[in-house]
């Protein structure tokens, strides 16, 4: 455990100087948006751009960040180390899975932050149609939890591109893309294979978990899971293939 | 070495049954082609399996306000030369039982004159389950007073005194002489035609007031707060911190119309 968390903290640590300029810059848009819209410069709508763009950022940011924190280990040549040291090649995947998370986590916070900061009436106004404070916390967290797991299988996709990329010896960059494409086509194809195997399975209703009916009467959404099951399962056994793969028979000279 | 050539082998062949499924199957997300999450927000009134019609005829003689409370479905309006109200209401819901359990119940109030959806004993639930859609006529100048969330408000024609609570609904006013009061929550506001003295207050709406040319002028007293004012009256716009302000006058400045507004962009149209 003790290994697995000094791998967390070296992964936090290289990415504290982009996740500090970031929140910086969120805060700093913000800053600037509420005070061109008090001085009647910019219309009302620039607050919902101001808060918006980070959030579509954050996703970008974050997949390159993943890439990033893999292709650091062999541009400092770090690389030589983890594969030296007795830590399983999952918990190496899982260290930085967890470093991306927590990323995610602060610079969501900071926007957060930035929001209840800078636009408080805005949000006070937005309250006042949802059906409670806890109703809001209690969908924010469930949103965010549903935002981890996402991400969660970004990076396992990406990954495993960089992994097999250093596996081929030329055009790495190009092999690592084609990867991304086929990894994702191949969990998507066997979702549909799997299919019938999870039938049996009741649908989630989603109107129930995030207490739809408090907003409105009579929205129906459910998720059928059977055919996101077999999915899981492959994104499942991509970390697995990745973990195998950097431990046993990753190029570090490539 | 033996790992790497057969990890390039594998990514090979998944490319070529990439190539196979894009080229031949045009690469089906699905096998039911049905997407995994299923949505719906309900009840729709076309969707409605089952309606029921209700006609309410009375003579205007002792009553001086009319109020109408809607939900989901659509309020038509209008005036009539008359001297009759006439209510038709149109209850849809999905099922029978929750049908059978509906009534559009009249009230009467001293002068006013009432009609909104009931549901008997388990009413909360009933109510929820249902729309209901109303056509108005009334006599020419008489007060009405509208209730309406998450539907439509269509007023045509109209000559009176007009009270209007509306949110998550779109409002349409084309024609009306008389003074309108009008409160709007998360919803359109066109206005068009408006002859008359105006108070609207709304937040997080799009409203837009156009009025008529009328003897007496109007005289504008307009706040939009984080929001936006467009015009064409003539009017000063003063601009502070977060808020858009404007007074003036048009012609003898008569008719008041009185603009409070949140999180809104709100346009004012005088046909001059």
């Amino acid at each position: 455990m003790k290994r697995f968390l000094r791998l967390l903290r070296k992964d936090l640590q290289a990415s504290l100087l982009p996740m500090g300029f970031l929140s910086g810059i969120t805060l700093i848009l913000m800053f600037f948006t509420r005070f061109k819209i008090s001085t009647g410069g910019w219309p009302i709508e620039a607050a919902f751009a101001s808060i918006v763009m980070p959030l579509v950022f954050l996703p970008l940011w974050l997949l390159w960040q993943s890439f990033q924190t893999l292709r650091t280990e062999w541009r400092e040549d770090t690389v030589y180390t983890l594969l030296v040291l007795p830590v399983p090649g999952w918990q190496v995947m899982l260290a930085k899975l967890l470093a991306i998370w927590i990323e995610y986590t602060v610079l969501l916070g900071v926007t957060a932050i930035g929001t209840l900061l800078f636009f408080a009436p805005l949000v006070q106004e937005a309250m006042e149609i949802l059906p409670s404070v806890v109703w809001a916390l209690r969908n924010g967290l469930l949103l965010y939890l549903i935002g981890l797991a996402l991400l969660a299988s970004v990076v396992i996709f990406v990954q495993l591109a960089f992994v097999i990329s250093k596996m081929a010896g030329r055009v790495q960059g190009l092999v690592a893309i084609w990867t991304l494409i086929l990894s994702g086509w191949l969990v998507e194809k066997l979702g549909v294979l799997l299919e019938p195997l999870f039938r049996w399975m009741p649908k989630l209703p989603l109107h129930k978990l995030f207490r739809l009916d408090e907003l409105r009467q009579g929205i129906v959404a459910e998720w059928n899971l059977a055919p996101e099951m077999g999915t899981w399962l492959g994104i499942l056994a991509i970390l697995v293939l990745t973990s195998y793969l950097f431990e046993h028979y990753v190029e570090v000279n490539g | 070495m033996k790992i790497r050539r057969m990890t390039l082998a594998v990514l090979a062949l998944l490319t070529l049954l990439f190539v196979v499924d894009v080229r031949y199957f045009g690469g089906d997300q699905s096998s039911t082609g049905q997407p995994s999450i299923h949505f719906n927000i309900g009840p729709n009134f076309s969707d409605a399996a089952f309606e029921k019609k209700q006609t309410f005829i009375q003579s205007q003689d002792e009553f001086t306000t009319l109020a109408i409370k809607g939900q989901q479905g659509v309020i038509h309006l209008r005036s009539t030369d008359d001297d009759e109200i006439r209510v038709i209401s149109t209850i849809g819901a999905d099922s029978q039982d929750v049908l059978d359990r509906l009534d559009v119940r009249e009230s009467i109030s001293e002068s006013e004159l009432g009609y909104e959806l009931t549901g008997g004993k388990s009413e909360g639930q009933s109510l929820q389950e249902a729309e209901v859609s109303f056509v108005v006529e009334v006599p020419a100048g008489m007060e009405v007073s509208v209730e309406q969330h998450f539907g439509q408000v269509k007023i045509k024609s109209f000559v009176g005194f007009l009270n209007l609570e509306a949110s998550f609904s779109d409002v349409d006013v084309w024609g009306l002489e008389g003074t309108a009061t009008i409160q709007n929550r998360f919803g359109v506001v066109d206005l068009r035609q408006i002859a008359g003295p105006i108070t609207l207050h709304d937040s997080f709406s799009t409203s837009t007031i156009g009025l008529a040319a009328i003897d007496g002028g109007y005289d504008f007293d307009i706040e939009v707060t984080n929001g936006s004012l467009k015009h064409n009256a003539g009017f000063k716009v003063d601009i502070g911190e977060n808020r858009v302000g404007a007074r003036g006058q048009w012609g003898e400045g008569v008719h008041p119309v009185v603009i409070r507004s949140n999180f809104s962009t709100v346009t004012v149209n005088l046909d001059k």
